[in-house]
């Protein structure tokens, strides 16, 4: 039940994130084609782009997988492969499949600059989120540890 | 109060308070010395020792034994991890993972990392990862200063 229940919260994270990539990659190639002059998004696109945004979620869980400590580079590394392994994965996935086909060069070129800034974005978000929770721990840890002292 | 410091080159160590009324100043005081002379008996080079708890800085369980570690040693206890969050938890003791008992009084910093895990970074330097699951509570011990 244990496992289960672990399963059931990593997979939970990955649709979250998977959900958000999705969102992104259809607003943008949705915006991109109206631009373009063209209506519609085909059903077999979105679906493709569904399980291409999954397919990102689990490639940056991957990276961050095991419990470990990760010295300053190691870290630094992985933080940035967090950001290059969606978008390559992304960009591989619209030649694939094809979603620009019948739209010009400039077109692709702008949908993956804009995402790859995007994942940028909510990257460098992240950090310093985690950033700032790390100042608000060791400030409450400051003061937990002045208190006991002062039992 | 009148306090009198007795300096001793050997016998055992002890703190004696004479007082007519346990007021909580006494008290904080009792619990202040009882904290830091609570020990624990380990084993080394096969030998039984007793440890005091707050030499301690974390415990690790592998492989079913229970080793105690020190800023300058290891030691194995016979007690289990449950019998020791049970016996410390009120002391400064928590447990950080299914393997591990921090002393949160041994941790120099925190770091918040990528999935709700945080990077404990105890004394010695050595760090520690509090999982997910017990980083929730370790935030809620922090911010009541529960032990």
């Amino acid at each position: 039940m244990k496992k289960w229940k672990k399963w059931i919260r990593a997979e939970m994270d990955m649709e979250f994130f998977a959900c958000v990539h999705w969102v992104s990659l259809l607003w943008c190639y949705s915006l991109i084609r109206w631009l373009c002059g063209k209506d519609g998004v085909s059903f077999f696109f979105m679906t493709e782009m569904g399980v291409t945004s999954y397919v990102m979620a689990i490639g940056q869980r991957f990276i961050f997988c095991n419990e470990r400590i990760y010295k300053r580079i190691p870290s630094a590394v992985r933080y940035t492969l967090w950001t290059l392994v969606p978008a390559v994965i992304m960009i591989a996935a619209q030649f694939l499949f094809g979603w620009f086909g019948d739209l010009p060069c400039v077109a692709w070129i702008s949908f993956d600059i804009i995402l790859v800034v995007f994942l940028a974005i909510v990257e460098i978000c992240i950090h310093k989120f985690y950033e700032d929770d790390t100042k608000v721990l060791n400030d409450l840890l400051t003061q937990y540890q002045g208190g006991r002292r002062d039992v | 109060m009148k306090v009198l410091i007795e300096k001793i080159d050997e016998g055992i160590e002890e703190a004696i308070i004479r007082t007519r009324k346990m007021t909580p100043d006494i008290r904080k005081a009792v619990a202040l010395l009882e904290h830091n002379t609570k020990q624990i008996v380990a084993k080394s080079r096969g030998e039984k020792i007793f440890v005091n708890q707050q030499e301690i800085l974390y415990f690790e369980s592998v492989n079913e034994k229970v080793f105690a570690y020190t800023r300058e040693s290891e030691m194995q206890t016979e007690y289990t991890l449950n019998e020791l969050e049970g016996m410390l938890g009120q002391d400064g003791f928590f447990r950080c993972s299914k393997a591990f008992i921090v002393n949160l009084d041994k941790i120099v910093s925190l770091r918040s990392e990528m999935g709700n895990r945080i990077d404990a970074k105890l004394e010695n330097g050595e760090h520690l990862i509090i999982s997910r699951r017990y980083a929730k509570e370790l935030r809620a011990i922090l911010k009541e200063g529960r032990p």
